[in-house]
């Protein structure tokens, strides 16, 4: 479904992605973890061609990013990214209209969930369930993709339960979701495989499942050997 | 909401469950869906297709394609009896990690009977 | 492409409120205060109004500008619409305001003195004077727009890019623009005629070099949503 090959990306003075070969499969969830600044985010935005290769490739279905792969992709930002004037309910319909694959019934099962607060303007929000927003608009689809960029980072633990309840909910299994954190602690269990990223390279990518029968250990617990080294 | 350990693979924890809550008889009729289950479970819906897989490749439970899984009767005492053995290997290996002498642990156990 | 331009409209509607107070309050002060010279004031301010230019060139940008300043840049681009959806729609919301500014500078001071109408306008002309003036000031706007998406491009130095791209362009502009005259130029000039018992003017405005810059417009209009389509965030 997704394929890297040699993927580059560098901005000034800084390598954000180097080299970086690897392919996802369809319908799996993958944990895109590293600290920060190890081009989890950098390689998101490039799947959602918003960010443009420095050299090597990237295919969503195949295809290069473009507006067309954005039909069937989802993307959640790390940052506040609507506009603070609309109110929710508005923001919803406007944002909704685009997509073919918006998904009435699990959007109110989300809007539950989340807590969404619909006749509050966006920039009224708190941190938490702006966050929440976000998560809501792309859940609320029948994407075959979705991209996290640590949904719960910064999050009020409050929050953090209800994006991670949200979750677990709206999976049917057949998405292929990349979910990006650098806690990899509670939601370790939905990974069906990791990606490592370290300084830009993938440093490992494997199944989740096998990594815990071959090294006895949780994911959390490799994360933390790993990057401090 | 169940705690699974992060140490040991998910699918397999969850293959031990199900198999605990067949021979506790939870599953007499048919099996959750996998959705189902992984709702219950708040994990990855495809955790529970691959313990579902194994499960059925141990011919534990079969599939019949549109109306879900289905316990195999036959295998269930062949379960019962491995669960009782598992549970009891470990009981005796937590025993033997006391580092006591066969006959000390006997004259416990006989004095604890009653 | 509505429900897009909707949401410019209503991101826009300070500016657009503040435009139109802007100008009531100014021809309700110029009304007050200045007599019977009023609707000359009101219409040669509207008429040789260089800040619209500005702010015409000045929104062209803001109305791109802002969506990379406030992070809004990444729910457009997580959307699957076309370049030339964002491009049109903002360079629209842009000549809407420019419409509003001369509808309301020429239409209010013309209903306000319409009993007298001492400068014997006709509504036919008002109209014409508003239609030309919102056209010509809008031609502006493909400039700065094209300029800023190219100067996106650039890691750095973006304000250096867009500088030298306008400049650039502008040149570009003066040299083709003879030439674009040419095509058009069996086109007709528009008429402006104002009567009255003491004076009449009439004067034609030559529309050679309006639509040579309309073309000129358009195709740097073309080339703007082509780019904005692989520029990044």
């Amino acid at each position: 479904m997704i394929e890297a090959i040699e993927l580059t990306k560098i901005y000034p003075g800084v390598e954000a992605l180097s080299d970086v070969t690897l392919e996802i499969k369809k319908g799996s969830f993958v944990g895109l973890v590293g600290p920060n600044g190890s081009g989890k985010s950098t390689f998101l935005k490039l799947l959602m061609g918003m960010l443009r290769p420095t050299s090597g490739t990237v295919t969503i279905d195949y295809r290069k990013p473009g507006w067309k792969t954005r039909k069937f992709t989802a993307y959640v930002p790390e940052i506040d990214t609507l506009y603070s004037w609309m109110r929710v309910e508005e923001c919803i319909g406007w944002y909704s209209s685009y997509f073919n694959d918006w998904n009435k019934k699990k959007a109110e099962m989300l809007q539950s969930v989340l807590g969404i607060k619909r006749f509050r303007k966006v920039g009224e929000l708190s941190r938490g369930f702006r966050a929440r927003l976000r998560l809501f608009l792309a859940l609320s689809r029948d994407a075959k993709v979705f991209l996290l960029d640590e949904p719960l980072s910064g999050i009020d633990p409050a929050s953090r339960e209800r994006i991670e309840e949200a979750i677990v909910k709206s999976l049917e299994g057949n998405e292929t979701v990349i979910f990006s954190t650098h806690i990899v602690k509670e939601v370790e269990k939905l990974f069906d495989s990791v990606i490592f990223l370290k300084e830009g390279a993938v440093f490992l990518h494997r199944d989740a499942d096998e990594l815990r029968a071959e090294y006895g250990k949780g994911i959390e617990e490799i994360f933390r050997e790993v990057y401090n080294e | 909401m169940y705690n699974f350990r992060m140490d040991r693979p998910i699918y397999i924890q969850i293959m031990e469950l199900v198999k605990r809550r067949i021979v506790r008889g939870e599953y007499a009729g048919s099996l959750p869906t996998v959705r189902e289950l992984a709702l219950e479970l708040e994990v990855n819906p495809n955790t529970v297709a691959r313990a579902y897989r194994e499960l059925e490749r141990e011919g534990i439970i079969r599939a019949r394609v549109g109306s879900g899984s289905f316990v195999n009767e036959e295998k269930v005492e062949e379960l019962k009896k491995e669960l009782v053995k598992e549970a009891f290997e470990e009981f005796l290996l937590s025993l033997k990690e006391l580092g006591l002498e066969k006959e000390k642990i006997k004259e416990i156990l006989e004095g604890l009977y009653d | 492409m509505n429900n897009l331009f909707v949401k410019e409209l209503r991101d826009e509607m300070g500016w657009i409120i503040g435009i139109a107070g802007f100008v009531l309050g100014v021809n309700l002060l110029m009304y007050l205060f200045s007599g019977n010279r009023f609707i000359s004031s009101s219409v040669s301010l509207a008429i040789t109004s260089t800040p619209m230019y500005l702010y015409v060139f000045l929104k062209s940008i803001g109305v791109f500008k802002d969506e990379w300043d406030r992070n809004t840049i990444y729910t457009l681009f997580s959307l699957p619409i076309r370049g030339y959806e964002i491009v049109l729609t903002k360079i629209g919301v842009v000549v809407l305001e420019v419409f509003l500014y001369y509808t309301l500078a020429l239409f209010v001071p013309y209903i306000l003195t319409l009993p007298e109408n001492p400068l014997g306008i006709s509504l036919y002309e008002v109209i014409k004077m508003i239609v030309f003036f919102s056209m010509t000031a809008s031609l502006i706007i493909p400039f700065p727009v094209f300029a800023y998406i190219v100067g996106r491009y650039s890691p750095k130095l973006k304000g250096l890019v867009t500088f030298g791209v306008l400049a650039g362009t502008g040149i570009l502009y003066g040299k083709i623009l003879p030439l674009l005259r040419q095509i058009f130029s069996t086109v007709p000039g528009v008429t402006i005629s104002i009567h009255t018992t003491e004076i009449e003017i009439s004067k034609t405005l030559p529309l050679d070099w309006f639509f040579a810059t309309l073309l000129f417009g358009l195709i740097l209009v073309y080339f703007s949503s082509l780019l904005i389509e692989k520029v990044e965030v």
